[in-house]
């Protein structure tokens, strides 16, 4: 059974507000579920609450490293693909050390985001 | 173990010390006994046969020769152009300096201690890291909803609106090629730029770089005409030269007359690929030519220093393209500015390169090992042949096989390295073979200079291969496995 992009929730975790809800609208005028969270309790509670196909992780946000956030959903067993999103320099070098999905390096394109979102969520 | 605690009470351990030494300081080392004479100098070739420590500012005085006794060699001045790890053993106790050349003439050379300098500096690049990463991040809401408004799914756009949006979208490109500018002429300054090269065909580069100054040419009714003549591939470090191309064509259109012209012209000659940018507009400054031509942020902070505003966009595109084996050169008169970019040539295209087979060829005593490594490779996508047989070994790579990547716990490193010396000459048109060695080592290590042969513990095999593939990979000049930005791994 396909799955329209409506009932697919992609989770969008960011500490910057502007950041966040750019990504949410972009994604939701694609015809997406977008939830977004702002730390990383906000970010677990919908994980479990909603089981997202995807989340959409920053890399650096106050208090929590990705790798603290890797580790914890590690723990937990949740399987949703992550894809991160870094404004750092090596983000492929970051990525492929979080064993992550995918990254879009910050500032990325509108199509990278939903090309690498819909790949996840087709 | 730690860098200042580097024993050197046996050959072997100035090796093993040595070995660390190189891998992390990336340029040369001196070690010195407890007498003040040498124990070891790295490739450098030099010798110091005096010291004396200055404690007035920390400054080390010394003279340098040649091994052979011949003066102040220009290639070991230039090794220690860049900072350089000194280890010094006083009293049983090994000190940890950093020195660099500030001074040098037929007597002899002037080292400066610049180890607290550069910890002082390491706290700054952090800062400077951090201020990047928020600039790059503030970017994104202009971007992404610059670039929704211009697809029409907020409400349709006007024509006019629509330049407006195109003009927001150009203008972060701008910033984030500022950011990148910036932090290149830091990294180049320190010796810390590192390319991340693949083969790329110039000729789209160009293309790109052109594309992004179109609309600035159509508002001033500039001509702007590219030609290319031959193959254009080289093995470079795309978003970099990205960034020197867009650069150095938007200094043309910014300098252009109304009405006027700019060319950029490649051609391949030999051995290398030449980009040619002319313009008939505003001369460049020869302020800006000598940055274009000299490793430049110390120019560019005189500028800041005499109140004219330096171009930083410029600052680190002669070390960029020095890095990629190439030159730069410009002349401006009252005809116009040209600039004259050499590159290296690309031996295969950039579809050769990329399709370049993927062979691994394990020697081990070990079944167990030889099956797990067996299945993590092929996992990577390589041709595997597994053999215990060092002759065996031998023989296959030589004859037929040609593996890209040698893993053996079995022949001995200066075996392996002879065998992959040999390919190397037999087949100088295809990619280098990289080695992994299975070896006793806590942490992957990397312990020639050349930078292809990795040493692994067995052990910790998958975690090992998984941290030095890629980098393997890329030595070996194999399509990497590695993503590329907006791409699933």
């Amino acid at each position: 059974m396909s799955i329209t992009p409506a009932a697919q929730t992609v989770l969008v975790v960011d500490d910057e507000a502007d950041i966040r809800e750019a990504v949410e609208l972009a994604l939701s005028m694609e015809g997406f579920t977008v939830v977004g969270a702002p730390d990383r309790d906000a970010a677990l509670k919908i994980i479990e609450q909603q089981k997202p196909y995807l989340i959409l992780l920053d890399f650096r946000m106050p208090g929590l490293t990705a790798q603290e956030f890797m580790q914890i959903i590690q723990a937990r067993n949740i399987e949703t693909p992550i894809i991160l999103m870094t404004a750092g320099k090596d983000p492929s070098d970051q990525a492929r050390e979080l064993k992550v999905a995918g990254y879009l390096q910050k500032p990325f394109e509108l199509t990278d985001l939903l090309n690498l979102v819909r790949q996840y969520t087709a | 173990m730690p860098l200042n605690q580097a024993s050197v009470s046996s050959p072997t351990d100035v090796l093993s010390a040595l070995q660390q030494l190189l891998s992390a300081a990336r340029q040369g080392v001196i070690l010195f006994n407890e007498r003040g004479e040498i124990a070891y100098a790295s490739p450098l070739a030099i010798q110091i046969l005096e010291i004396n420590e200055d404690n007035n500012g920390g400054r080390i005085s010394a003279q340098i020769t040649l091994q052979d006794g011949t003066a102040v060699p220009s290639l070991g001045h230039a090794h220690l152009q860049a900072p350089t790890l000194l280890m010094v053993k006083r009293s049983g106790e090994t000190f940890e300096h950093i020195v660099k050349i500030c001074a040098a003439d037929q007597d002899g050379v002037l080292i400066q201690d610049v180890t607290e300098e550069l910890r002082r500096d390491g706290g700054e690049r952090a800062y400077l890291d951090i201020v990047a990463h928020d600039l790059r991040a503030g970017l994104v809401p202009l971007k992404t909803y610059a670039q929704m408004l211009h697809t029409g799914v907020l409400g349709p756009v006007t024509e006019k609106q629509g330049d407006a949006l195109r003009s927001i979208d150009h203008c972060v490109e701008r910033q984030v090629e500022k950011i990148g500018s910036v932090l290149d002429t830091i990294k180049a300054e320190e010796n810390r730029l590192e390319l991340t090269r693949e083969p790329v065909n110039l000729a789209d580069v160009i293309q790109k770089a052109v594309g992004m100054c179109e609309r600035d040419c159509k508002r001033r009714n500039l001509q702007l005409t590219t030609t290319v003549t031959g193959s254009t591939v080289v093995d470079a470090d795309v978003q970099r030269l990205q960034r020197v191309f867009s650069t150095l064509i938007s200094r043309a259109v910014r300098a252009g007359m109304q009405d006027g012209h700019i060319g950029v012209e490649l051609k391949h000659l030999g051995e290398f690929i030449r980009v040619r940018i002319w313009d008939n507009g505003a001369a460049m400054s020869c302020e800006d030519v000598g940055i274009l031509q000299s490793s430049a942020l110390k120019q560019a902070q005189d500028r800041v220093r005499e109140n004219t505003k330096p171009n930083i966009d410029l600052a680190p595109i002669h070390d960029i393209i020095q890095r990629h084996g190439g030159r730069i050169s410009a002349r401006a008169d009252e005809s116009g500015t040209t600039c004259l970019v050499y590159l290296p040539a690309c031996r295969k295209t950039a579809t050769e390169a990329k399709s370049a087979p993927r062979r691994a060829l394990i020697v081990s005593g070990d079944t167990r090992e030889q099956s797990a490594l067996k299945n993590s490779l092929a996992a990577e996508g390589f041709q595997v042949f597994s053999t215990a047989s060092a002759a065996d070994a031998q023989r296959c790579a030589r004859e037929h096989f040609h593996p890209l990547l040698f893993i053996s716990d079995t022949l001995e490193n200066a075996d392996i390295w002879k065998l992959q010396a040999a390919i190397r000459e037999e087949r100088p048109d295809e990619p280098h073979a990289a080695c992994m060695l299975l070896r006793e080592v806590e942490q992957p290590q990397r312990p020639t200079s050349d930078g292809s042969t990795w040493l692994l513990n067995a052990e910790k095999l998958d975690s090992g291969l998984q941290s030095v593939l890629p980098d393997m990979c890329q030595r070996a000049q194999v399509a990497p496995a590695a993503p590329s930005p907006g791409t699933a791994i």
